[in-house]
């Protein structure tokens, strides 16, 4: 008993004061951010941090929240190639600043080929113009593959620019930007900080879960089970082993992580103040400078061409 | 009957900015009916090591023989092979998902597609060699204390009745009245039914008075490999890798430095009981 209590006081120093304060986390995240989510999400690369040393990654997310936001809605601006070259470009420019490598980023994009190629072939096949190939029912028109090359582009460069902001914020900066961003709905009782708060555990909490599963994966195939063969229904019986654990291993998580947060006074939003409060800095409004220069030439592209 | 470790090297996450090397040319051999201890600090490759023994993780490079057959063969059945090398993990009883503590255990030995009445058999042997009494065979496992499901767990990989069995760190958060009762029904299973064991542990304390032989692991290579009394010898060198002999060691070294030629090899408090008092008798 004594040496758990030991083990439990350690760990709460641990946390409190060695890890949480060099990275303005929450600080009984500590704990858990104390192993490196280093190997499991392999190719699922949307959503991941990817750490670097660049501008972009010591940017205020909330300049990159609004970026990303602004980059979105801009590339619905226009509808001709010099505003998608503009597009691209300016992309190109912030991934090379970002030091994110190019595959890396690319590879983002495999989870969403599928929805890339079905929009493709709905816009080829269902636009209506002038028809440049028939067969029976199928027609190809001109327009239909103006408008799926267009979406297509579109789409992608959509996918790619919203990565590159996960790439470059941890998920602990996105949500205490997200936090501050819609901090004027506190007004209607929005409750804003539990919402951020949630969304950051949440997050946390996915690679542990994965993590976890892995675990026990490995523990019930070292008794011999077998997780590949067999039909559908013997495949789900075999889930079950794996389920029930991760559920019970996520319940007794929740529970020590609530108890962690209220034995050091943790009692929602009311009156709490952050360790390292957002500040916008010299550079971060040097990049708001450059999304209205960015706004600018989309505008213009979209009056000229 | 061994198994064989041939130039191991792993790598995790290769290519990305998390790479890191767990194994570099790990080389063992581990004869049958040996008692292992398997030492190192956090992170030091010890469990990712043990996991390339029943196959779970396959090397980046380099071999393993069991029986002197390579495991990476394509028709070598990774199946049996964890059969015949049990493996219970860390905290093993966050893996038990059953209604009774007795389907729990039959969950290996059904895997390995045995008869119903050899299963119940095994089963019941094996809470049995953990010492689980006859009134919680039907009990729920999440009903149990700490320490009885852990052995409730390790009685799961003892009825597939390996002829290895690796433990990782199996006293892990328990006090120490547990943790001496698990281990010495460890050392039990280990003279009774003659299966190699392989205890995983980072403190040289609990292996000490166990085990016939001392692996330390770190920073992924295997830097010590001796008898207990031999790898204590290097006591300092095991603390600049953060790791400490057990505390009798210090005292026997204290008590030389004071001039009484007393032996340094004593590696247990009973040796050093001993030791001590040859010399209090002259």
């Amino acid at each position: 008993m004594l040496q758990r209590l030991k083990r439990q006081k350690k760990r709460f120093y641990d946390c409190s004061i060695n890890k949480s304060e060099n990275r303005g986390e929450p600080f009984f995240l500590g704990r858990m951010t104390k192993r490196k989510d280093k190997f499991m999400i392999r190719d699922i690369t949307i959503g991941q941090y990817y750490p670097a040393d660049s501008v972009l990654h010591r940017l205020d997310p909330r300049v990159k929240l609004i970026g990303t936001i602004v980059y979105i809605v801009s590339l619905f601006l226009f509808d001709s190639f010099i505003g998608y070259l503009l597009a691209g470009a300016f992309l190109f420019g912030v991934i090379k600043l970002s030091k994110v490598p190019f595959r890396y980023i690319m590879k983002g994009l495999k989870a969403v080929l599928f929805l890339l190629l079905f929009t493709v072939v709905f816009n080829i096949f269902l636009t209506p113009g002038e028809a440049i190939f028939s067969w029976k029912f199928i027609t190809i028109t001109k327009e239909g593959l103006r408008v799926a090359a267009f979406m297509a582009i579109r789409l992608v460069f959509l996918i790619l620019g919203s990565s590159l902001m996960t790439f470059t914020t941890t998920p602990n900066q996105l949500t205490d930007g997200l936090e501050s961003l819609l901090g004027p709905f506190k007004r209607i009782h929005m409750p804003v900080h539990e919402i951020a708060m949630m969304m950051s555990i949440a997050l946390r909490f996915i690679p542990i879960l994965l993590e976890e599963t892995d675990k026990i994966m490995k523990a019930q195939q070292a008794r011999g089970a077998d997780f590949e063969s067999g039909n559908l229904i013997q495949r789900a019986k075999a889930m079950v082993p794996i389920l029930v654990p991760l559920f019970v291993s996520a319940f007794r998580r929740a529970g020590d992580l609530a108890m962690a947060m209220e034995a050091r006074c943790y009692h929602g939003g009311e009156g709490r103040t952050k360790m390292k409060p957002l500040q916008y800095k010299k550079r971060d409004y040097t990049t708001f400078a450059v999304y209205v220069a960015y706004l600018v030439c989309i505008v213009v592209v979209r009056k000229a061409f | 009957m061994s198994i064989v470790l041939d130039k191991v090297n792993y790598v995790y996450g290769a290519g990305t900015a998390y790479e890191k090397h767990a194994l570099k040319d790990v080389s063992l051999t581990i004869p049958d009916g040996q008692f292992i201890g398997l030492i190192g600090h956090t992170g030091s490759g010890k469990s990712t090591l043990i996991q390339h023994l029943n196959g779970l993780m396959k090397a980046t490079s380099g071999t393993v023989y069991y029986n002197g057959q390579d495991i990476y063969d394509e028709n070598y059945s990774l199946k049996e092979l964890r059969s015949k090398v049990g493996l219970v993990f860390q905290y093993p009883e966050h893996q038990l998902f059953e209604t009774t503590v007795i389907k729990d255990v039959k969950f290996g030995p059904k895997n390995l597609g045995l008869p119903p009445l050899e299963v119940d058999l095994r089963s019941y042997e094996a809470l049995k060699m953990v010492g689980i009494s006859d009134d919680l065979i039907d009990a729920s496992p999440f009903e149990l204390s700490g320490g009885q499901k852990r052995r409730v767990a390790i009685a799961g990989v003892l009825a597939m009745k390996p002829e290895v069995l690796i433990l990782d760190e199996p006293t892990a958060g328990l006090d120490p009245k547990g943790r001496d009762e698990i281990l010495d029904q460890i050392a039990k299973i280990h003279r009774e039914q003659k299966i190699t064991v392989i205890l995983v542990s980072h403190s040289m304390e609990d292996v000490a008075k166990y085990v016939d032989r001392i692996i330390v692991m770190n920073k992924g290579q295997a830097v010590f490999d001796d008898t207990p009394k031999g790898v204590f010898a290097h006591y300092k060198e095991l603390e600049e890798i953060g790791l400490a002999a057990p505390q009798v060691t210090y005292l026997m070294h204290a008590l030389r430095e004071q001039g009484i030629p007393v032996g340094e090899n004593a590696t247990t408090l009973e040796e050093a009981k001993k030791e001590i008092l040859r010399l209090f008798h002259k």
